[in-house]
Parts: structure tokens; sequence; C-alpha cells
């Protein structure tokens, strides 16, 4: 499957070639990795240290939260946002 | 002319200026915490940034004006149990620069600070198990080089000295109290809260220590420490700065871990010139106003010639040009500033 990803703005530095990207996978966790091999900058700011998303790092599916094991349709819309945290 | 990198919660600010006229320009790295500067051996600058979200990054930069993210910063192997919180402190020394990270461990980078790996006989120490976090974090936050001889300063742990380029280290803080130990109990072999450390660059064995329980010094790179609190008004803080050019010690007392301003709002350095055998205020300039404000360790910086910056948590920059005679507060006010790097 090929999906569009969006990165949030924080990550604009990380990501060497800009903030959207196609990406493939049939799940959120194959789409992950295919976008890592594009931009090996956002890795660790995207997943720690065991390989989990972070905690307060969200993935949106089609505009729903969804997990690394949810699937991913052919021309979804994969957005990856900073919770609502911090001061 | 002085110029320094200013680190805060909210960003990096470069600061330019002298006397009363000073600008302030930024921020760099928008929405992301500034906790550490560098430089590597080439004269690359380095920057550490932090988020609540997205964990550390590293920026090089060769003009201050356009920075570039390295795309794999130090890191903890998956199976280690470790999360890497944030980067602390950059030092470089020869061709290498070395980075201290909380959760606490060493990584060096021979490439410019392009690529990292971790130092396996600090980060895998025998006593490992046993290092609890403070209220800082565990944190590695001062490392000192001397060739063969590496010093780590880790905050509830102590300091450690490697004698073997940083294969083997041994714990050094006999004669210093530990954090949160009865009087009567067993000295433990680790949780000793050291803050900061600073040595004479001319005898590397002289070693200043602001601990979380009083200020010392050690003569014999460690081995043995004595208390030095003569003239302080409070033995609690996290800055020790000493000046290469003078041999002139630094601190910024706070009243103690209860309450971490400085004592009744009086903001000041204390100088010593006798190598921590006394301590007085140093200079004028100071606030008559109460200043309830703090200093945390990676917000002093000097020159080594005579020039001297602290930030505070409120948001402050202090700055003296006279080797601590006269403090000036900058107009402008920051976020919280945790990093400062005065560049010569």
């Amino acid at each position: 499957m090929t999906a569009n990803l969006r990165l949030p703005r924080l990550l604009a530095q990380a990501a060497k070639t800009g903030l959207t990207h196609e990406v493939e996978g049939s799940t959120v966790g194959e789409a992950l990795l295919s976008l890592f091999a594009l931009e090996p900058g956002v890795r660790s700011h995207i997943v720690d240290e065991t390989g989990a998303v972070r905690p307060h790092v969200s993935v949106f599916v089609d505009g729903a939260m969804v997990g690394p094991e949810s699937g991913v349709s052919e021309g979804a819309e994969i957005r990856i946002l900073q919770a609502v945290s911090g001061g | 002319m002085v110029t320094m990198l200013v680190g805060t919660e909210k960003g990096g600010f470069l600061v330019e200026g002298s006397e009363s006229d000073w600008e302030a320009s930024g921020p760099l790295f928008p929405g992301w915490k500034v906790t550490a500067f560098g430089r590597t051996p080439d004269g690359t600058h380095l920057a550490a940034v932090g988020s609540n979200w997205f964990g550390i990054g590293i920026h090089r930069s060769s003009d201050l004006a356009q920075w570039e993210q390295i795309d794999a910063p130090p890191a903890w192997p998956e199976d280690s149990g470790r999360k890497m919180e944030q980067l602390w402190t950059f030092h470089t020394q020869g061709e290498r620069v070395w980075a201290g990270v909380a959760h606490a461990g060493l990584f060096i980078s021979d490439d410019q600070g392009v690529s990292w790996s971790p130092i396996a006989g600090l980060n895998e120490h025998r006593t490992r198990d046993d290092w609890q976090p403070g209220l800082g974090g565990l944190c590695a936050h001062r490392v000192m080089v001397d060739g063969d001889s590496q010093w780590v300063a880790i905050s509830a742990v102590g300091v450690l000295r490697s004698d073997d380029g940083g294969i083997n280290w041994e714990l050094k803080n006999d004669g210093v109290d530990p954090a949160g130990v009865p009087e009567d109990a067993p000295r433990p072999e680790v949780g000793y809260c050291v803050h900061c450390i600073a040595h004479d660059a001319e005898d590397r064995n002289r070693i200043w220590r602001q601990d979380h329980t009083g200020v010392y010094r050690t003569t014999d790179g460690g081995d043995s420490w004595e208390r030095i609190e003569d003239g302080l008004p409070a033995s609690f803080g996290f800055v020790m700065w000493r000046d290469d050019e003078s041999g002139r010690l630094l601190t910024i007392p706070l009243e103690a871990d209860r309450n971490r301003l400085p004592v009744d709002g009086d903001l000041r350095v204390f100088k010593s010139d006798d190598d921590g055998e006394s301590w007085q205020p140093a200079g004028r300039g100071w606030s008559e106003a109460p200043q309830f404000t703090g200093v945390l360790r990676g917000a002093f910086d000097g020159d080594n010639r005579g020039a001297f910056c602290f930030g505070t948590t409120g948001g402050k920059l202090w700055v003296t040009e006279d080797n601590g005679e006269g403090w000036i507060e900058l107009r402008q006010t920051f976020p919280r500033i945790g990093a400062i790097s005065m560049l010569p």
C-alpha cells in the first residue's frame, strides 16, 4: 500500500527532504519503517529506545488515532502529531 | 564584545554586546529545549536539543546561522531499559568530543559530532544497578579529560575517574558526605550528588566541587576531598567555575536543597582567590531588590579572559567583563535558562 504521511512542523530540521512523504506498508508500523528509510533522522524522535511510538506522540490514519498494528489502506492519509501537553 | 549562546526551555538565543548595549536574536530551534552547547575539534558549533514529545537531537553549524541536525544522536540499546532523556554536556579535548547524557552515560565522537558511540566502561559500570536518579534525573553532566585521566560527574552517583583512557572507572568521593543518608548509616559506595566540578587547567588533579552536600576540593585527582566553605552564606548550589587566567573560583550559593533560591533573595556570585580557603561576594552591580531565582549548573560560562556570564531560572542574564568586579543584568528576559556558552 502507498500512503501519504505528514510530519509535524517541530521535526522540520530532522526531516531532510520535507514534512510530507509517500510511504509503503500495510500497517502503521510498516509505514513508519518506510518513513525511517527515507528520513533516518526522524526515527529517534518518533519511536523510543524499544522501537515503540513515544508516549506523547500520536499517529492518525484518515482522522482516527491508531496503533502500530493498525492497517493502512491505499492512499491513506497518515498524520503524526505531538500530544497536547506541556507548558 | 561578548557573544553568548543561551539555551532555554523554549529555544536558543544568540546574545551579543558589551557594557550596557546588548542585542538578542532567536529563537534557534523554536519549540525545542536547548540543553547544551559545544565545539568540535575543527570548530563546528554543536547544540543539543530536547523535547517533551520527541526526545533529543544534535545540531551542527559552522557559522551559527545555518544548522544541520544529525541523523543519529547518542542512543541507548533497545534492551538496556534506559531512556535517552537529555544531553547535558559536551566536552572537547584533542580530536574527540564527549557527550554526557541522562539516563547517565558517556558517548564519544571522533568525527566532529556526526556519529556517537558509547563508553562501555562507564556506562556498564559494576555499580550501575545501584545508580538512582536525583531531582534532576540520573545525568552525567560534567566531563574533564587530561590524556588518559578522565573524570565524569554524575548527579546522585558521584565523581568517577578513569586512569586508562576511559576503559576502567573508579568512584572518587572519599571525604564527601552522601546525600539523603543518615549520619550514622554506613557510607554508601554510590549516592554522592555532585552538582558541578571544575579543575585547574595546569594541574588537573586540583578539582573544586559544588555538591548537594557542600563545597569541596581535592588536590589528588579526587582520591580525597575536603570542605571549603569559609565565607559562603550557604553550601548548596549548582555552579563551580575556575578562571584559567586568574585562578579565581566562582560559585553561586543557594540556600539549601529544600529552598533552591539565594539566601534572602541576595543573588550574588561568590569568589575565591585562594583556591577556596575563603570566599567573598564578587564585585558590584547586584540588584538591591530580592532576586528569588536560581542558577543551574549549565547556565554559567566564561571565556577564561575575564568575562563571565550566567543565566537564571527566571530568564535573566548577568555578565561581567572585568573578572567579576562589575556585573550587569541584561534588560532582555528569556525563558528558563539551562545552558550558556560564551564564545571566544
